[in-house]
């Protein structure tokens, strides 16, 4: 069957292909994924001794953390992006020199990166592992549960308080994002990434509690009686004709969500959450430049800013609000919204072939951690407190370097096909960078 | 069928498999299951259990008190616990499994002091459906956990075992012995 | 030597640093949660709990096969012996307990043994609650053990395993 051979032949290369960018970059990937665990680890280990002082302040450590492993990926792939010569495979004549600092990057991936890790509830597994960390630093105690000092409804804690502190987060990023646009200071950039990072998890996990305690308040309510009336009209209309409808429901629905969603979460969106990512990483402005390809348009690129200048002082008054408030959504929604497109627009094979590889990844890694647990046997907590950070660290050191060349190759083949489609000659391997650079010179990129 | 719907097709069974695949590794364990049969003795750090035999019956006599209840069974599992050097441990569970359900045990165990075993009685409550291939877990775990030992004992119970045994002692009684501890010599 | 080769010892460099790290922290960790005994003096004041807050000293430490109660003579199981710890004890002024255990030389410990198993009261209270001017602080406890363990008991030591640092446990020695 050919849609077979296309599949095969789209594993085989991308398979080939990552392995061999893991290769080439294996040292430099080592150091990075394995600092980036030590990082990771040393702020979850200040957050669990920071409970102690407070539990926002904690939290905050716990953000630290989040940058400290964002960093390291956002390296790790731009590491392995520079060894497929991603940057070259699309000229651009305006080059935004923001887009190479990683401080920058930081603060557009960070809020796309923690919604990823909140949606496949990591933030909670690491407050919950928080409260481990505390409780092997500091014996078994109840009086200091680190979860229910963010809960909005637990005593002590007031809505509003936490709402405002939301509030207040994003109006002082929003405020720090200003001031680094007008100075350019690096360290603003990165104190703006921790801000949002803070914020983010803010609402991750007190928003859950509120989501929770909306949930228990419905269900209290009478009108919730309701919305049951059609699943019993129908199970009684099924229960005329002898089929217990609601039994089989139950099973489906069990077979569903405990199953099949996950299966798909885990499967297939999380890989292509975590590839728009890395388009993320690689630049707005190639994301845009691979849209526009898509349609075998030249590239045309503009600056925002240069937009603002033009106009009277009551326009760009306006259209500083605008980006004020609304410059989230054009930073970072929208790029992470485009390059979902992108990834799905590429093509049956690729999605598939790409799907298989990562999943392939995901579980063998797994089966790795499995495997050195099962070697070592059972034993109790207090040995796992100190031999699961090694079996972390190996499993991190195998899993993570590949993960990220195969992200890189990804993105490097979506790239490919679609300047295969549009026309454009493009730079496969770093052996092609030569031909590349004399088939597209920046007099062909025009001003429309 | 277009070839680009043929490919689509084929991507949508590639992340079926994957999703099979997610589906078939499950959740992280967090036990480690070591199998044990009737009369072996099988260990848990420093103290080794034996399960020794099983009875069935409609009724149970325990510490003077008949107890029954219609539609259930009781089995009772006769096991021993020796502690030749261990620290006397509060963290085992004691449960049962059968058709993918599990069982609790009527009592907590009875655990034996260091230089001592004990030998007594697990009683768990059954529908007689769920006595064929019942099988007896040990589990090691305290508060705080990540990866503990367990100890899964096969009674042994085979289809036709099972129905041998109801149909002799469904309506017997079931006596159970007080624990004792006694010296390991 | 070559770039890749420099960065395979940059790589090198970086994992070992690593690695001693989390080895460091590991042990680190062991240190503080488990126990490490100390004897105490042989009939001395100690607190079997680091940083808890009653000196507890061993009186004496009988073993007996017949436990003598007011209204019983309770032998002990066969091939057991009941272990009398008779304990003097100074409480704080809000009072305090004490949960030891009675520990053999190779780290065997025996809980003490529920009133349930026998009848009658002994001449002692079988617990250390009492404050400051209430009663004599001197309490009993009880234990059954194995014959042959009754010539490697080392004395009495603490229960409890909550206490996460690097002081020692004392293990309260009978005199003489």
């Amino acid at each position: 069957m050919p849609a077979l051979r296309t599949l095969s032949g789209s594993l085989n290369q991308l398979a080939t292909t990552t392995v061999g960018v893991w290769w080439r970059c294996l040292p430099r990937l080592l150091a990075i994924a394995v600092l980036g665990w030590a990082g990771y680890r040393v702020f979850t280990y200040l957050a669990a001794m920071a409970v102690d002082v407070s539990a926002w302040l904690s939290l905050f450590v716990l953000a630290l953390g989040f940058v400290v492993n964002l960093s390291a990926i956002i390296i790790g792939l731009r590491t392995a992006g520079e060894e497929l010569q991603i940057r070259q495979t699309v000229p651009l004549a305006e080059d935004d020199p923001r887009d190479n600092s990683i401080s920058h990057l930081l603060s557009i991936t960070l809020l796309p990166f923690l919604g990823i890790y909140a949606v496949f509830d990591v933030v909670t597994d690491a407050a919950n592992q928080i409260q481990v960390n505390y409780w092997v630093l500091n014996g078994l105690t109840f009086e200091r549960q680190v979860l229910s000092q963010l809960n909005p409804q637990a005593e002590g804690n007031s809505l509003w308080a936490i709402v405002g502190l939301i509030i207040g987060l994003y109006v002082a990023r929003r405020l720090i994002e200003l001031w680094f646009e007008r100075t350019g200071l690096r360290p603003l950039g990165l104190l703006s990434a921790l801000v949002e990072g803070c914020f983010m998890l803010i609402v991750v996990m007190s928003g859950r509690q509120l989501v929770v305690s909306i949930g228990k308040w419905v269900d209290d309510r009478a009108f919730r009686v309701w919305l049951d009336y059609p699943g019993w009209g129908l199970q009684h209309v099924f229960g005329l004709i002898g089929v217990d409808v609601g039994a089989w429901l139950d099973q489906v629905g069990a077979l569903w969500w405990d199953s099949v969603w996950p299966g798909i979460s885990a499967m297939v969106v999380e890989p292509m959450l975590w590839l728009a990512l890395a388009a993320l990483v690689f630049g707005n402005r190639v994301i845009s430049a691979a849209d526009l390809w898509r349609q075998g348009r030249p590239v045309t690129l503009k600056s925002r800013r240069a937009e603002v200048n033009v106009g009277e002082r009551q326009r760009r008054l306006a259209l500083e609000v605008q980006e004020a408030f609304f410059g989230d959504l054009n930073d970072k929604y929208l790029p992470t919204w485009q390059s979902l497109r992108l990834v799905l627009g590429v093509g049956a094979s690729f999605f598939a072939a790409f799907v298989i590889c990562y999943g392939v990844l995901v579980t063998g890694e797994d089966w790795l951690t499995r495997g050195m647990y099962w070697v070592l046997g059972g034993h109790p907590a207090a040995f796992w407190s100190m031999a699961g950070p090694f079996i972390d660290l190996i499993s991190t050191a195998v899993g993570e370097p590949l993960r990220w060349a195969l992200l890189a190759t990804a993105f490097h083949t979506c790239l490919a096909l679609f300047a295969s489609r549009g026309g454009q000659p493009v730079p496969d391997e770093p052996d092609a960078v030569a031909a590349a650079a004399g088939a597209a010179p920046a007099s062909e990129v025009t001003e429309r | 069928m277009t070839a680009r719907l043929r490919r689509w097709l084929v991507a949508i069974v590639a992340c079926a498999a994957m999703v099979g695949l997610h589906a078939y590794s499950g959740e992280f364990p967090n036990e480690h299951v070591s199998r044990a049969s009737v009369g072996t003795p099988a260990a848990l750090y420093d103290a080794t259990v034996t399960v020794n035999s099983y009875a069935i019956g409609q009724v149970l006599y325990n510490d003077t008190l008949f107890q029954g209840r219609s539609g259930v069974i009781y089995l009772a599992v006769n096991i021993t616990i020796a502690n030749p050097r261990g620290e006397r441990s509060v963290n085992w569970q004691v449960g049962g499994e059968a058709n993918g359900r599990t069982f609790a045990a009527n009592d907590l165990l009875d655990m034996p002091q260091p230089g001592f075993r004990i030998t007594q009685d697990v009683v768990f409550e059954l529908d007689p459906a769920d006595l064929a291939g019942f099988t007896v877990s040990f589990l090691h775990r305290a508060t705080i956990y990540a990866y503990d030992p367990k100890i899964v004992v096969d009674l042994g119970i085979t289809a036709e075992r099972a129905d041998e045994l109801l149909a002799a002692d469904r309506y017997a009684t079931v006596t159970t012995v007080k624990a004792t501890p006694e010296v390991i010599r | 030597m070559s770039a890749r080769g420099r960065q395979w010892l940059g790589t090198a460099a970086i994992v070992a640093m690593v690695l001693a790290l989390t080895t460091a922290w590991a042990g680190w960790l062991n240190a503080r949660s488990s126990p490490h005994y100390q004897q105490a003096g042989p009939g001395a004041f100690a607190d079997p709990v680091p940083e808890g807050s009653m000196p507890i000293r061993l009186a004496s430490l009988t073993a007996t096969p017949v436990l003598l109660t007011d209204r019983d003579q309770v032998p002990s199981a066969a091939g057991t012996v009941w272990v009398v710890a008779l304990l003097e004890y100074q409480p704080p002024p809000d009072g305090s307990f004490c949960m030891v255990d009675l520990v053999a030389v190779d780290g065997r410990r025996w809980s003490t043994v529920s009133v349930l198993e026998y009848t009658g009261e002994r001449g002692h209270e079988a617990d250390c609650l009492a404050k400051p001017g209430e009663r004599e602080p001197v309490a009993e406890l009880l234990y059954q053990v194995p014959e042959d363990v009754v010539d490697e008991l080392a004395g009495l030591a603490s229960s409890s395993t909550g206490y996460r640092g690097l002081n020692p446990y004392w293990v309260l020695t009978p005199p003489g």
